[in-house]
């Protein structure tokens, strides 16, 4: 039963933190502070999908949220403007 | 404001607990299944089994065998929808040269020699998932997305002259890719086109033998499970992929003002 419970409950912290990064995300004016919480947010839905018993989409999914995705907003953010208006 | 700062102390504490646990616990899963569906029973009996030739791709890891044998034609879509995404961005920036040289300026000392650390993981890391994509859990995408991460760091830490100092072209990146995908597709034509010379039957994207199409791909390796065509699409599949990503990463990356000379340049041409 132990078992069954616990990786409920690590699914639902992670979902809670997700929601957050997600709101903050969006409402931030700071765009470059967006990109690092939507990495975040990446990392949260990661290890949902590891305790979920998907290993296979782990790996395709850190790459692509945490590592390619930031660094391509970066990269437009610096030919467009940092702050929104 | 000692509000806000506590509020930000128990969210990390309390993210690195959860952290903890989730590391200490991956792969018990949420709701062990007792009974399964005919399909997942069918996969997981037949992905590795030497005993039952017509059906198995003798490949360990039963997703690589979803994913390149018995479901090959979607992954080939697959790849059809990312050639249609980077033919996209190659032709957004058609006319953009590469600067012929440019200063390497970068971030601090500490992040530079982290990343000189780094990237080599990264790479072997890549590799290693698309190698043992048919062993363990990884893959041929999966280990090219992991690739292109390590010129993205190269680029935001070491800026983009790092990556023309170590000697990757763009154009160069664009030939590995069209090889690999060409290499795909003759792959999966391979054993239908033997057959016919033969004059036997054959399918395409055939895996293993079956009774009616005997020929089949290398399926062991010094005593490994190879998975034959598994083994090469993952391969292919991670040159495709790692030389595509990092393709639009290099356009992505190019400074503004070496875009707006670059066209003003082919304009003078015209």
């Amino acid at each position: 039963m132990g078992l069954v419970i616990v990786p409920l409950i690590v699914v639902l912290v992670f979902s809670f933190f997700s929601v957050v990064a997600t709101y903050l995300a969006v409402v931030e004016k700071d765009l470059m502070c967006s990109a690092i919480l939507m990495a975040l947010q990446g990392v949260c839905y990661a290890l949902i999908y590891y305790t979920l018993m998907a290993p296979d989409v782990v790996v395709a999914y850190i790459p692509v949220s945490s590592g390619l995705l930031p660094i391509m907003l970066l990269a437009v953010l610096r030919k467009t403007e940092r702050y929104e208006k | 404001m000692r509000r806000r700062d506590l509020a930000v102390a128990v969210s990390l504490a309390s993210l690195s607990i959860a952290l903890g646990v989730a590391f200490s616990l991956g792969g018990v899963g949420v709701i062990p299944a007792k009974d399964l569906r005919g399909l997942a029973t069918s996969v997981l009996e037949n992905s590795f089994n030497p005993w039952s030739p017509n059906l198995t791709a003798y490949s360990l890891n039963a997703v690589a065998a979803v994913m390149w044998d018995y479901r090959a034609l979607d992954t080939i879509l697959e790849t059809a929808v990312l050639f249609a995404a980077v033919a996209g961005t190659v032709t957004l920036f058609r006319g953009v040269r590469e600067p012929p040289s440019s200063r390497l300026r970068g971030l601090s000392v500490v992040v530079k020699a982290s990343t000189r650390v780094a990237v080599p993981l990264i790479l072997v890391a890549g590799a290693s998932l698309a190698v043992h994509g048919h062993l363990s859990p990884g893959g041929g995408f999966q280990g090219g997305a992991l690739i292109a991460v390590a010129p993205a760091l190269v680029i935001t830490t070491l800026s983009i002259g790092a990556i023309y100092v170590a000697g990757v072209k763009a154009r160069s990146l664009l030939k590995a890719r069209y090889s690999a995908l060409l290499l795909i597709a003759l792959v999966s034509l391979a054993i239908p086109i033997a057959a016919t010379v033969l004059g036997i039957r054959g399918y395409v994207l055939q895996n293993a033998g079956k009774a009616d199409a005997p020929l089949s791909m290398p399926t062991w390796f010094l005593g490994t499970p190879l998975a034959g065509s598994v083994f090469i699409f993952n391969v292919l599949e991670l040159v495709a992929v790692s030389a595509g990503l990092t393709y639009c990463i290099l356009l992505m990356a190019v400074k503004m003002e070496d875009i707006e000379s670059s066209l003003a340049r082919d304009e003078v041409y015209e």
